[in-house]
């Protein structure tokens, strides 16, 4: 593993609920998944497939049914609360909702000044005075200090959150669909901060969202989620224009282009039916029941996420006839 | 729904042991000495150890507590150090007035509390309602004894210098001697008793029919062509009643100490007054007795409104 | 660097605005504030008056009959059936009230913060038993217990303190609790948890801020329960004892005397009344400025 690997997640699960009770939920079921330093790597898939579930397990906010995440060369997966402590401060989250992330009791000063009261890093004027400069770096006005989340928009409260994610300048920050709430003028906006952050402070990102165009944007490296497992990932480019996986070609067909022209020449490929409960997954390749392509092998045998084209080692599917050409998809 | 009936069985059984225990240590901590209490103030040390012996103080207290706890289960509640009865028959020959005038206490303030609620709601911010808030406030604001004064100087004592006597100022009578009697004689405790919460329940009432009243399958109801009495009585009133029933449940607790200030108010010769009277002549047993005895028909009575509530609502027995 | 620093104004600086607005809340604070006056210058004015509450004024405070006066020009009140004056007994009274009033409710109330947020927060087994031992002292009979704790430890004005305060917390507790178990659930909790934060420090800057709300909205509400409880263990003789005049111990003298001195009912059941009213309708005024949605007991028009 080189040394430039910041996170490295192998085969994370995380089911809920007991066996005595019932059906587990297989929310994140056997991802592995890699982050080097400075990189974004985005992660895309609908609502429920596991996204958030991985976030909050990687940043052990949650704990993992099985399976380890290594952060900056170290296994953090059973790590007690106080040896995670020292971890925090160099792996951070952003949260989706800009009104429920910031408890509204609060002061924004006080809320940003967090990460350095609990690690006891700055104290009184100094802390005030850091915190201001944090402000100050993602665009808010400093003399807001006292106001409370209430008083600003959406837009600018998850511009709080970056701040207090970034407060102690970690290395790898989580991004949990961080402007899917916010209006599209907006989004761009506080994207352009989160960039404009990485440049300045060296930041890796992990960047959750189910927005096919927002992640293309901003990531180095993609990965698609489907029903709890990673079923490609790719570079940015390689993904977008030569997706192998039927899932992934489906999805960005799917996704609306702004030229009427490029969108009527582009070929729909229809998927059928819902996704399935994670409660009950279907056997082997757990697209195939909607898959166009789909197979005899495909219900039979999970298949592994691998790269299929020697000539492309960097591209990794998880399907037994990946997609060549799209035309094959279109019936 | 027979694993939730188990569950709740054993429940109540932990609680009445629990409250042995605390009831128990309370008796035993007793700064007090029992055996000179009973042997007297004038009694030698030879006297009061014979009586400490006799009572089996002496011994440790594991045993004690052992001891107390197999009578208890025998159904010996000990012997009063008053007048050496056994306290189990004092309280049964108690236990009939404190019933009658809790059972009728209650459904006084359940027919009143609901129906002052209904009225309420079917006619929200008319004169009505209004004068249903002020009951409200004024219930919830004014202590049950105060209550029961007021009774007895408005209806008992003023109307009987007017030569009106239909509402006797205390005393008891037999249900079996003269029923008339017996409930001419509650009828002053009983309102009492009902007017302080009926108040509470008129609000939940009146608050629980509103919400229901404004749900769609209500309207849908009347926009079917039903008549607004029939909607309230036949459709809304039966989710309405759901928290009154709970709140119940809850109160079998206060409905007692209700029973023990009136008790006293009218000086009605039931539990209440019997355990103000122990604790002023430090007769410790009978007011264990009580305690118990009281212990008892509250868990009991829980029991039995969660068993109901499982009824009603088939979600909660399926654990 | 500019100093000046914008303040925002919490939401509960608005709902202090909005209670002023209030003339029902703002009638009943004037009223506590007035009766506070009155019970901390209770002797001042018994000096002014020239009575005291425990001297027993035989000659001009009963008739030649025995019997107490009525309301008159010296004594204001009346006179009880030992030739006190009622009118300085009542003011003393109002010193008992409210102080057993606010200290078992404040106690009653840390205590029950303390348990609710323990439970809320940490759920599992500390929780089952704590929630269900909340439930069950909810569901005693209280007066039963108080009184055979009273008859144990003799009363007096602590162990009235005591035992109400005991009995009132599993209310506070459980209310604590359910708003716990929802707090914890929100994502800034999530936030503050990836940031590092320990449970403790959790519980007492983010949980606890949210708390404030409904906990004074309940203390105010729990006041005039207590101050109902403490008259009701006085009235039966299991809270403060005679010759400290509490206006329970004088209500239960009126029983006995009713007949003759109207009076005696009247006064300290008026003071009784008027101090529960004026808490509860506080109570109710501060629940609908923190919270306009929810509905008043006592609607302006």
């Amino acid at each position: 593993m080189s040394a430039d690997v910041l996170l490295h997640a192998d085969n994370v699960v995380k089911h809920f609920g007991s066996a005595r009770r019932g059906p587990l939920v297989r929310a994140v079921d056997g991802v592995s998944l890699t982050v080097h330093r400075g990189e974004t790597v985005g992660l895309v898939g609908e609502t429920g497939c596991g996204k958030s579930t991985l976030a909050r397990c990687l940043t052990r906010l949650y704990e993992l049914s099985s399976g380890t995440v290594r952060f900056a060369g170290r296994d953090i997966s059973q790590l007690s609360r106080r040896q995670l402590a020292p971890v925090r401060r160099d792996l951070q989250m952003i949260f989706q909702d800009p009104y429920g992330s910031l408890n509204p009791r609060r002061r924004v000063g006080s809320i940003i000044g967090d990460p350095f009261a609990i690690h006891g890093v700055a104290d009184g004027p100094e802390r005030r005075r850091r915190v201001q400069d944090l402000m100050r770096l993602v665009g808010l006005n400093p003399e807001h200090y006292n106001r409370y989340p209430s008083e600003f928009s959406g837009g600018q409260r998850q511009r709080i959150g970056v701040a207090r994610a970034v407060a102690l300048h970690p290395q790898l920050v989580v991004c949990d669909e961080p402007v899917s709430a916010l209006d599209v003028s907006i989004q761009a906006q506080v994207i352009n901060l989160l960039d404009d952050l990485q440049h300045e402070l060296g930041l890796a990102y992990l960047f959750i969202s189910h927005d096919l165009s927002v992640v293309r944007h901003v990531s180095d490296r993609v990965a698609v989620m489907y029903l709890g497992q990673v079923v490609e990932t790719a570079p940015a480019r390689q993904l977008y224009d030569h997706p192998r996986h039927p899932y992934t070609a489906a999805l960005l067909s799917a996704a609306p282009v702004a030229d009427p022209d490029l969108a009527d020449r582009r070929e729909r490929i229809l998927i059928t039916g819902d996704v399935p409960s994670p409660v009950a997954p279907p056997s082997g390749c757990r697209f195939h029941p909607r898959c166009p392509k789909a197979q005899h092998r495909c219900t039979a045998e999970a298949p592994a996420l691998l790269a299929r084209d020697p000539a492309d080692a960097a591209h990794l599917t998880a399907c037994h006839f990946p997609v060549g050409d799209l035309s094959e998809l279109v019936p | 729904m027979f694993r939730f009936l188990i569950r709740r069985l054993l429940f109540g059984v932990l609680v009445l042991w629990l409250i042995s225990i605390a009831v128990f240590t309370l008796f035993f901590v007793a700064p007090h000495d029992p055996a000179r209490t009973i042997a007297g103030r004038q009694a030698t040390a030879q006297t009061v150890a014979l009586v400490q012996h006799r009572l089996g103080l002496d011994q440790p207290i594991p045993v004690q507590y052992w001891h107390f706890l197999t009578r208890l289960a025998h159904g010996d509640l000990g012997y009063s150090y008053y007048n050496s009865e056994p306290v189990r028959s004092l309280i049964f020959a108690r236990l009939p007035v404190t019933l009658s005038l809790t059972l009728g206490g209650a459904v006084l303030w359940l027919l009143l509390g609901v129906s002052i609620g209904i009225t309420a709601a079917r006619h929200p911010r008319s004169l009505l309602d209004r004068a249903a808030t002020v009951f409200v406030l004024g219930g919830l604001s004014m202590p049950t004894f105060l209550v029961g004064l007021l009774l007895l100087y408005t209806l008992f004592f003023r109307l009987h210098l007017a030569g009106i006597d239909a509402f006797p100022g205390g005393g008891y009578v037999p249900f079996a001697a003269s029923p008339v009697q017996w409930a001419q004689h509650l009828l002053l405790p009983w309102l009492t008793l009902a007017l302080v919460s009926a108040a509470t329940y008129s609000r939940l009432t009146r608050g629980s029919l509103l919400e229901v009243l404004g749900e769609d399958y209500v309207r849908t109801a009347r926009s079917k062509g039903i008549s607004e009495r029939r909607v309230v009585y036949r459709h809304a009133l039966r989710s309405a009643l759901t928290p009154v029933v709970t709140q119940l449940g809850i109160d079998v607790g206060a409905l007692l100490g209700g029973a023990i200030i009136t008790e006293n108010v009218f000086g009605l010769p039931g539990l209440g007054q019997l355990a103000v009277q122990s604790v002023t002549t430090q007769d410790l047993p009978v007011v264990v007795g009580i305690v118990l005895v009281a212990a008892f028909f509250v868990v009991a009575a829980n029991i039995v409104v969660d068993l109901l509530y499982a009824v009603l609502d088939p979600r909660v027995g399926r654990r | 660097m500019s100093a000046t620093l914008i303040e925002g104004r919490s939401s509960l600086r608005l709902a202090l605005a909005r209670l002023r607005r209030d003339r029902v809340a703002m009638v009943s604070t004037a009223t506590i504030l007035l009766l506070v006056v009155v019970a901390l210058a209770a002797p001042l004015i018994a000096h002014l008056v020239g009575h005291d509450p425990t001297t027993q004024y035989r000659a001009t405070g009963l008739t030649p009959s025995g019997l107490p006066v009525a309301p008159n020009r010296h004594f204001w009140f009346g006179t009880d059936n030992l030739g006190r004056d009622v009118f300085i007994r009542v003011i003393y009274g109002t010193r008992v009230s409210l102080l057993v009033g606010v200290v078992s409710t404040l106690l009653a109330v840390v205590l029950g913060v303390v348990v609710g947020v323990t439970a809320g927060y940490w759920q599992g087994a500390v929780d089952t038993i704590l929630a269900r031992g909340m439930d069950v002292v909810l569901s005693f009979p209280f007066l039963l217990f108080a009184i055979a704790l009273v008859s144990v430890a003799g009363p007096s004005i602590v162990v009235s303190v005591c035992v109400i305060a005991f009995f009132s917390f599993a209310a506070v507790g459980r209310i604590v609790r359910g708003q716990t178990l929802s707090i914890r659930e929100r994502e800034y909790v999530e936030a503050a948890r990836s940031l590092g934060a320990g449970d403790l420090r959790i519980m007492v800057v983010d949980v606890l801020p949210n708390l404030v709300a409904p906990v004074i909205v309940y203390t105010t509400l729990l006041i005039p329960t207590a101050i109902v409880f403490e008259a009701t263990l006085s009235f039966l003789g299991m809270g403060v004892v005679p010759p400290t005049p509490t206006w329970g111990n004088m209500l239960s003298d009126a029983l006995q005397y009713y007949q003759v001195a109207w009076w005696f009912i009247l006064f300290p059941g008026l003071a009784l009344l008027i101090t529960t009213l004026a808490f509860n309708l506080l109570g109710d005024g501060i629940r609908d400025a923190l919270d306009p949605a929810t509905e008043r007991l006592f609607a302006e028009k």
